[in-house]
């Protein structure tokens, strides 16, 4: 279980997080909702330990990202918002460069990389270089090397940018096969495509979280901050 | 250990798959080998070894490409979003910089080993008369100190990747923090410290290189690049581990992080002093190796009877002791495998040994000399003569500067077997615009050669002609170094009587045939023409002329097998009147007449050229000489009958060439120069003692000419760069293929 305790963080005076609490359980698929700049990439990164909040504490099964911060990381994945990949490098490659970089034994490695591949949908690009795939197909390849290990806890940041609507169908497709083994954060502007994932969202508003679980309770909470909720159900603050 | 390997792995894929990277190497290829090609041609018969002359042309570029190569290792994982996920792996922040650090510096190394082509594989090859052994393990020391400065380089080249997001920021400010900040810190502190100067003279990375490349290995040297090496990387590690540290609410942690990346750096400088107290260091055996040369070893050999007692009387903390210790325990090692006088050597620190440096400053002795005593006499070296202490008290310790002082100690064994001491003075004329025996100017001065002649025991006089009634009756040499203006009559008359009682006169002719002493050398068998020799493949720069070719005499019978360089040299003739002992002439000896030996002469593809300052110079038949040409000639009158009726005979040489030996000339490259012009003057002194060629083993020699310099310059400065770019272009098409 993910324990996330009156987390704080803020550039100079103003701050972006404030105090927020949460939980997230096995199996259990969170959406993170709210405008842009509300602080969802912020706490995804606090959350996976590239970023240290000002106060509060997060634990993944009982380990404290602040004390043992080498353990904590390895029982998560994650993607960032940009999805990078290492360039000059094939699909496979790649996975088994980060599969090593994580610490998998080698014995494991092969195997690791195969069933990401599989559950991605990117065994037939194995030997294709990720400088030359599509948008949709890099992301489907930082999403495997997010899954790469089956980490306990999965947080993927903006996932369904910029991809069309097939793609956003497959990955999530591969989101719920995750979903049985991690705890998952996702966040994004999607609302109803990820309402189809979400066990529950959580709303970010002026530094705070907010419990929904509907994309209209979502939209609800949100439309006093929103000046341009579009037709199609997009939150695009 | 894992995730290091993983890293550096991935670190030095990326740089070896990298076009950029394969331009860059191939870029510092072509500027390291075009500039080892100049050194070796400038060093050309000098005594800097080629080790040297090969790590100090790849030193000033090193830092750029280390700038080059490290400059995106962390910046650019920042900007593209990757470093998130490095940071987000269960990786500590110091295994990333160790592995991106040891990525960087290996493709560093090899391209210090595609460097290491140019001499070990291209040199011999272009040069096939090179006749100095080369191989891996004489390069091994050289190349282990640009190992070690590379890794500093990398280091900060990390280190500023770490700090600044645009790469090219960042690689600014590596070259900042490698090359201006150590320069402008130490000029500074040369400036404003000056009780510091002596400490720092060894700081210059350029000393470190020279040191470790001939084999004189200084702990401190090794604990600073280690040191530093390592507190960089430290520094690198504490701030990439401060980006975790991104909102506000972390002042204090920063705060923590700076004083302790101060501290650090506190303990590193202090460690680094810490071991240079200690004073430690390793001679490798190519340098304990001390060769002395043939003429101290017949000095060495000829004196025989008491033990010479040598004192140095010196600090140990001295830059220069190192290297004096070693001086005097070669000729030491060398005194004792010859069957002569024996060298006690010890030394006097004016700190420790209080009782003797008490004694030795009641003589006189200043501190820093070093003290050659048999019996009651003692000839005094002050080391500041060895090894040229300069005005900012910084200690050149060359090659040539050790050579130089073998020399030295040599001439003061010989002074104390001389009886008296003295043979005779040596006077320099003046007033008619010519070199100065005092005069410490490259150009124009002929201190060196002045100071040579004096450690050979000669009185060193001036002597201003028109001022001056007679010529002194003590005077055995009369010198006329390079008069630009010509002597009045009434000076040339007081020579000529001067010559006409047996005197002895060396001429150092001015390029005007008309200047000096030329129309008194016209009477006594020598003209000046008015061309100057010029060679198409007996030289150095185009302008200067090699001359290997000497006459049968006294002079330069030591010298065979020696090169004499002249940098402008006018042609010299025998008047009608008198005999030739030219080099290929029949020797003609009588009484009255004057016996003209050519002693050093051109080759046959040289000519005299009438007009130097229009080029391209082509040679004449209708007006220009041809080669051979003589340039230096020795004159003698009565010299036949002196042997019957005891008769002084009149002596002169004449070497056509004012610059032969101004000091410029004599430190410019390994020629016998110097010897020449002592053996001149002891043969015009009437000494039987002449100057072997004093030329040593090590001295470097390619044995090319002109185009074989061209072609080895543009070998030198793109086979390895094409070579490099020819593997980066058929990996980037292979991985254009895989794409």
């Amino acid at each position: 279980m993910l324990d996330v305790k009156h987390i704080s963080f803020s550039w100079g005076r103003s701050p972006v997080l404030d105090g927020v609490s949460f939980t997230v359980s096995p199996g259990e698929t969170v959406v993170l909702a709210g405008a842009n700049g509300a602080g969802k990439t912020t706490l995804l990164r606090i959350l996976a330990g590239v970023c240290l909040p000002s106060s509060g504490t997060v634990v993944g099964d009982k380990v404290d990202v602040m004390r043992s911060p080498l353990r904590y990381r390895r029982l998560l994945g994650y993607l960032p918002e940009s999805a990078p990949v290492e360039p000059g490098m094939t699909v496979k490659d790649y996975l088994k460069y980060r599969a090593n970089l994580k610490g998998e034994i080698s014995k494991k490695i092969r195997h690791r990389v195969h069933e990401a591949m599989e559950l991605c949908g990117l065994t037939e690009r194995a030997n294709v270089c990720v400088d030359v795939l599509s948008q949709g197909f890099r992301k489907r390849v930082a999403l495997a090397d997010a899954i790469l290990l089956r980490p306990r806890f999965l947080f993927l940041d903006d996932l369904f940018a910029g991809l069309d609507a097939e793609t956003r169908f497959s990955v999530g497709r591969i989101l719920k096969a995750v979903s049985t083994f991690a705890a998952t954060v996702v966040s994004g502007h999607e609302l109803d495509e990820l309402q189809g994932l979400a066990s529950r969202f959580l709303v970010l508003k002026g530094g705070r979280v907010f419990v929904a679980k509907t994309a209209s309770e979502v939209r609800a909470e949100l439309l006093p901050a929103l000046a341009g909720a579009n037709e199609e159900g997009q939150v695009s603050a | 250990m894992r995730s290091i390997l993983v890293i550096f792995s991935r670190t030095f894929g990326a740089l070896a798959g990298s076009l950029s990277s394969a331009i860059a190497i191939a870029v510092f290829l072509a500027v390291a080998g075009g500039l080892f090609a100049h050194s070796l041609l400038e060093g050309e018969g000098g005594l800097t070894p080629i080790t040297v002359l090969w790590a100090v042309s790849a030193a000033p570029v090193l830092p750029v490409l280390a700038a080059v190569l490290t400059m995106r290792l962390v910046a650019d994982e920042r900007v593209s979003g990757r470093l998130e996920l490095l940071l987000s792996a269960s990786v500590r922040e110091r295994e990333i910089i160790i592995g991106k650090f040891l990525g960087a510096w290996l493709y560093l190394v090899l391209a210090l080993v595609a460097y290491l082509a140019v001499p070990l594989a291209l040199l011999p090859f272009a040069a096939p008369a090179l006749d100095v052994h080369m191989s891996f393990w004489t390069f091994l020391p050289a190349f282990a100190a640009l190992l070690m400065q590379s890794a500093l380089w990398c280091a900060c080249g990390v280190l500023t990747s770490v700090c600044f997001r645009p790469s090219a920021v960042a690689a600014v400010a590596s070259l900042l923090l490698t090359v201006v900040l150590p320069s402008v810190a130490y000029q500074a502190a040369f400036i404003w410290m000056r009780g510091w100067r002596l400490h720092l003279s060894g700081m210059p990375v350029t000393v470190h290189l020279v040191d470790i490349s001939t084999g004189l290995i200084h702990l401190s040297t090794l604990a600073f690049y280690f040191v530093m090496t390592v507190f960089t990387l430290f520094a690198s590690t504490k701030m990439l581990a401060v980006t975790r540290l991104k909102g506000s609410g972390f002042a204090g942690v920063r705060f923590s992080t700076a004083v302790v990346l101060s501290l650090g750096l506190v303990f590193s400088v202090c460690a680094v002093v810490l071991v240079g107290r200690f004073r430690v260091s390793v001679e490798l055996a190519s340098r304990n190796g001390f060769s002395a040369s043939d003429r101290t070893r017949q000095i060495l050999a000829e004196t025989s009877g008491e033990t010479v007692e040598v004192t140095c009387f010196l600090s140990r903390s001295a830059p220069a002791y190192m290297s004096a210790r070693r001086l005097l325990r070669g000729l030491e090692a060398t005194a004792r495998g010859i069957a002569g006088v024996q060298l006690d050597v010890k030394t006097v620190d004016p700190r420790w040994d209080l009782g003797d440096a008490e004694r030795l400053v009641k003589e006189g002795v200043a501190e820093g000399t070093l003290v050659f005593r048999r019996g009651r006499r003692h000839v005094s070296v002050p080391v500041a003569d060895i090894f040229g202490v300069t005005t900012n008290s910084v200690v050149e310790v060359s090659a040539e500067r050790l050579f130089e002082g073998e020399s030295i100690c040599a001439s003061a064994v010989q002074k104390l077997s001389v009886s008296g001491g003295r043979r005779g003075t040596v006077y320099f004329t003046t007033g008619h615009g010519e070199w100065s025996a005092n005069s410490y100017d490259v150009q124009y001065g002929m201190s060196d050669i002045a100071r040579e002649l004096r450690q050979d025991g000669y009185r060193i006089k001036e002597i201003d002609l028109p001022q001056s009634p007679k010529i002194p009756d003590d005077c055995a040499v009369m010198v006329v170094a390079g008069a630009r203006e010509p002597f009045s009559r009434t000076e040339l008359l007081r020579i000529d009587g001067f010559l006409r009682a047996g005197g002895r006169m060396l001429v150092l002719a001015a390029q005007s045939p008309n200047a000096g002493v030329g129309a008194l050398l016209a009477d006594w068998g020598v003209r000046q023409l008015p061309f100057t020799a010029v060679s198409p493949t007996r030289t150095f720069n185009g302008a200067d002329v090699l001359v290997s070719d000497f006459g049968d005499h006294a002079v330069t019978r030591p010298l065979t097998g020696c090169t004499l360089l002249f940098e402008s040299a006018s042609v010299l003739e025998p008047t009608a009147s008198v005999g030739t002992n030219a080099v290929n002439a029949a020797p003609a000896v009588a009484v009255d007449r004057t016996e003209f030996t050519a002693l050093a002469s051109t080759d046959s593809g040289s000519w005299g050229e009438a007009d130097v300052s229009v080029r391209p110079w082509a040679f004449d038949p209708t007006a220009e000489p041809k080669g051979p040409l003589v340039l230096a000639v020795a004159l003698e009158r009565g010299g036949g009958a002196a042997k019957d009726l005891a008769f002084r005979p009149t002596r002169i040489v004449v070497i056509g060439d004012s610059s032969f030996a101004v000091n410029g000339a004599l430190k410019r490259r390994a020629n016998a120069n110097r010897d020449f012009l002592l053996n001149a003057v002891a043969w015009l002194a009437g000494l039987d003692a002449f100057t072997e060629s004093r030329t040593p083993d090590s001295v470097v020699s390619t044995g090319l000419d002109r185009a074989g310099w061209i072609r080895f310059g543009l070998y030198a400065a793109l086979v390895p760069a094409s070579a490099v770019l020819l593997l980066a272009f058929a990996a980037a098409l292979r991985r254009r293929r895989l794409a």
